[in-house]
């Protein structure tokens, strides 16, 4: 017996609504109950078990009853989702439950604010999705939405893997050296790495050359300002890379650095 | 809250909202049919329909569909796991 039949039996209304409902056989397993709303279809079992309810063509005692099955639904705390984010929450939950993911979020717990773990559980699971070469632009679109500037760094940061290569590392290495003090400490660096990302620079696939100059050189500033001896720049596609190497060769010796593209090259192969 | 089994399409979000005593208003937010009052999402957001992505226990918890909403809602139903 599948898990959605044993919690639907401990509705009271949920049998009672399936009673000597027209031309449908309640089946013995099934996975979801789905309610849409037209005026054509009927009721049925799809192909995934689940149970497909018209609300549309229901009529009297039988709309009563699955208002009731609904509102005892909510009432025994089983929330009532859309598919799409019924899709989106169970994969959610999947994402977390790997050991991987659950260690490093274990991990985080205790060294970034409630709202950033939040922000990067949301991109951790982006990136799953990206390491999958799914669409993954609505998903950063939300993050944004909700975190701003900060969300878009803390997301641009996980997908390029910082939390587990320099923030986690930097505050063990802060506790074990300074205890409290080194926390006080890592809080003010990673502050900074969260608004500013001062030595990061994040290009977008669409940049033009001309942005692609400005946000290099802005960075370059921004990142001398913070005593940052390298700028490490992230962007998607060889082509690219190609374009950064050149506008790089075009200010270095107005900026006054050195770069090796050649490295940024072999790693995207 | 625990992960439940009833999932609605979007042709059924009116009716939906109609069972839990909510409407839409001119601007398409989801309101109280009676006090005709926006209602807010868990992180205290007024609501579209378009936006709206089902319904939780606690007062009635309106879900926003997207993925903050998503992970917030999980925390809730993992504390009772």
């Amino acid at each position: 017996m599948v898990f959605s039949t044993i919690l639907a039996n401990s509705l009271k209304s949920f049998k009672k609504f399936f009673k000597g409902l027209f031309n449908f056989k309640l089946p013995r397993e099934f996975n979801l109950l789905k309610i849409v709303f037209n005026q054509t279809g009927s009721n049925y079992v799809d192909n995934s078990k689940n149970i497909i309810i018209n609300a549309g063509r229901l009529r009297g005692q039988k709309k009563k009853q699955l208002k009731k099955l609904l509102k005892e639904s909510i009432n025994n705390d089983f929330p009532i989702l859309e598919y799409k984010s019924k899709k989106l929450l169970d994969n959610f939950i999947n994402n977390e439950k790997s050991e991987k993911n659950h260690e490093l979020i274990v991990t985080l717990k205790k060294m970034i604010p409630p709202q950033d773990l939040l922000a990067f559980r949301s991109s951790l699971f982006l990136r799953e999705k990206f390491s999958k070469h799914e669409d993954i632009e609505e998903l950063k679109e939300d993050i944004i939405r909700r975190w701003g500037v900060r969300g878009k760094n803390i997301c641009n940061l996980c997908t390029a893997y910082y939390f587990e290569n320099l923030i986690i590392p930097m505050y063990k290495s802060f506790e074990s050296k300074y205890g409290a003090d080194g926390i006080t400490s890592f809080n003010k660096i990673y502050e900074t790495i969260v608004t500013e990302t001062p030595f990061i620079l994040f290009l977008q696939k669409g940049d033009t050359r001309g942005k692609i100059k400005c946000k290099i050189i802005e960075k370059f500033k921004t990142s001398k300002e913070y005593g940052a001896k390298q700028l490490y720049i992230h962007v998607l596609g060889k082509k690219v890379i190609t374009e950064i190497g050149s506008v790089l060769e075009e200010i270095k010796e107005d900026v006054g650095i050195s770069f090796d593209i050649t490295s940024a090259l072999l790693i995207n192969k | 809250m625990k992960n439940g089994f009833i999932i609605f399409d979007s042709s059924a979000k009116k009716f939906i909202l109609e069972v839990f005593g909510k409407t839409i208003d001119n601007e398409n937010f989801i309101i109280d049919s009676n006090t005709r009052e926006r209602v807010l999402s868990i992180n205290g957001e007024e609501l579209t329909l378009d936006d709206f992505a089902g319904i939780g226990k606690g007062s009635l918890l309106f879900i926003k569909k997207d993925l903050p909403s998503i992970v917030e809602l999980t925390d809730r139903l993992t504390k009772n796991m």
